[in-house]
């Protein structure tokens, strides 16, 4: 959990630059898309090394950073290719995608070590497992809003927006629990 | 439009109650199956440990049951022949010549005090005074020392790095191997030259012992050599050894870990 907080204050902080755009109507364009963008290349780089931290299994290790690597040149690739269009939901959809496979990676490296860990006290699984909340919850939103619903009324996108930012908070909840977690932690030793 | 955004919005739910569903059932599941697997983790731990315990617990009799039939043997073979002698001698006393009843009861003299100094040998071959009172070094060269007493043997023995104090019990079971070795070079090796080596680390205690006797095929191992009560003893100890064996003579290396729990905290007195 060592440094995991900055995850929680930058995204703080984008989420603010996320209200600003909201309130703007999408009015404010340019910067503000490319630090939408960006965010989502910040939001994978960093989840992606905290789950390739805490998996213990060096199998598991070595294939989950080839993983990673491979996706970061795939995002980075489309980032580039759609650096003038005012749409993230690409971007979005594949680094979600591909921190879903990281979080199943971890839960699949829980089986592969010896089990003497108390899930309940390990944070981060509880990291993790909001974090899959989260995603499980967003990707399949995202995808159907994004691409079938795309040309729906703005209340159809508020309703997703909804949902996506109770996911979302709900994932805060569980980093919380997981900061609750690793004081236990180290009052314990 | 309504409906088209009614319908838009039941999808969205439907998807999202959906993957509520799907999520709370995997972590639900993975949770299960994790402990599952943990439950029957700590039971395998609780089932090898109870093995280890009776394993050690039987090595324990076993070596017990050993020392009481050397007593047993020694008894029966040494110090009861002798007194029943001695009981012979005086029953068949007749009384006519004084010279006969003092040659008899001179005799059983001999033989009772022989007894007595076989009872005295055994006892202190059984005990743990001197290595109380010296510790392990000097236990061990006590012990040769008797041997090259006999003039027939040469003995030799070094100890390389400082002494540590291991507790009591650790000891006495490092001399017990010490003293197997002895009996097995004196019963079986034929040979004339013994030595015993001890390393001192600071992690481990190296106990090495080599003669130059005829050797035996370590495959199979000899009857009553004890070989398999040298080894059950270092087990008890958490050690290891490894015995080598050729014509020009055996080898017994025992490593045994040194620790917190097998350091003496406080010295023996006499030390």
């Amino acid at each position: 959990m060592q440094g995991f907080y900055w995850y929680s204050v930058i995204a703080i902080i984008l989420s603010g630059i996320g209200i600003v755009q909201f309130i703007s109507n999408n009015s404010i364009t340019g910067l503000l898309f490319l630090i939408n963008k960006v965010s989502y290349i910040f939001h994978y780089v960093f989840l992606g090394a905290f789950i390739s931290r805490v998996v213990k299994s060096h199998r598991v290790k070595r294939v989950l950073l080839f993983f990673l690597v491979i996706f970061l040149i795939v995002i980075t690739y489309i980032l580039i290719r759609t650096l003038n269009q005012h749409q993230s939901y690409v971007i979005q959809s594949i680094t979600n995608f591909a921190l879903v496979f990281c979080c199943l990676f971890y839960y699949f490296d829980l089986f592969e070590n010896i089990p003497v860990k108390n899930l309940f006290k390990e944070p981060a699984f509880w990291v993790i497992t909001g974090l899959f909340l989260c995603l499980t919850i967003s990707v399949p939103l995202n995808t159907v809003r994004n691409f079938y619903l795309r040309n729906s009324s703005d209340g159809i996108n508020l309703y997703a927006g909804a949902i996506s930012g109770f996911a979302y908070g709900i994932m805060h909840l569980f980093f919380v629990k997981a900061y609750l977690c690793s004081i236990n932690l180290k009052a314990a030793y | 439009m309504f409906d088209q955004s009614k319908g838009g919005v039941l999808v969205l739910l439907l998807v999202f109650v959906s993957m509520l569903v799907i999520f709370v059932v995997f972590i639900v599941t993975l949770i299960y199956r994790y402990q599952k697997k943990q439950i029957a983790y700590f039971k395998e731990i609780e089932e090898l440990k109870i093995t280890h315990q009776n394993t050690l617990l039987q090595s324990q009799l076993e070596v017990q049951e050993q020392t009481f039939q050397h007593i047993a043997r020694e008894i029966h073979d040494n110090i009861g022949q002798k007194l029943t002698l001695a009981k012979l001698y005086l029953n068949t006393l007749t009384y006519t010549s004084m010279d006969e009843v003092k040659s008899s009861v001179l005799d059983s003299l001999s033989l009772i005090t022989d007894s007595i100094d076989s009872l005295s040998d055994v006892s202190r071959s059984m005990g743990t005074e001197v290595l109380l009172n010296n510790g392990l070094v000097k236990g061990i060269e006590l012990e040769l020392g008797k041997l090259q007493k006999s003039g027939l043997y040469q003995c030799d023995f070094k100890v390389n790095g400082q002494e540590i104090f291991l507790n009591a019990n650790t000891e006495i079971v490092i001399f017990r191997i010490v003293q197997e070795c002895i009996n097995n070079f004196l019963k079986h090796a034929n040979g004339t030259c013994e030595s015993i080596q001890l390393h001192y680390t600071t992690d481990e205690l190296e106990l090495v012992i080599k003669d130059n006797g005829q050797g035996f095929e370590t495959n199979s191992t000899p009857n009553g050599s004890g070989l398999i009560n040298i080894k059950k003893r270092a087990a008890m100890l958490n050690g290891v050894c490894i015995i080598e064996s050729s014509g020009t003579g055996t080898t017994i290396t025992i490593k045994i870990p040194i620790n917190e729990n097998t350091r003496q905290a406080i010295p023996y007195s006499g030390r």
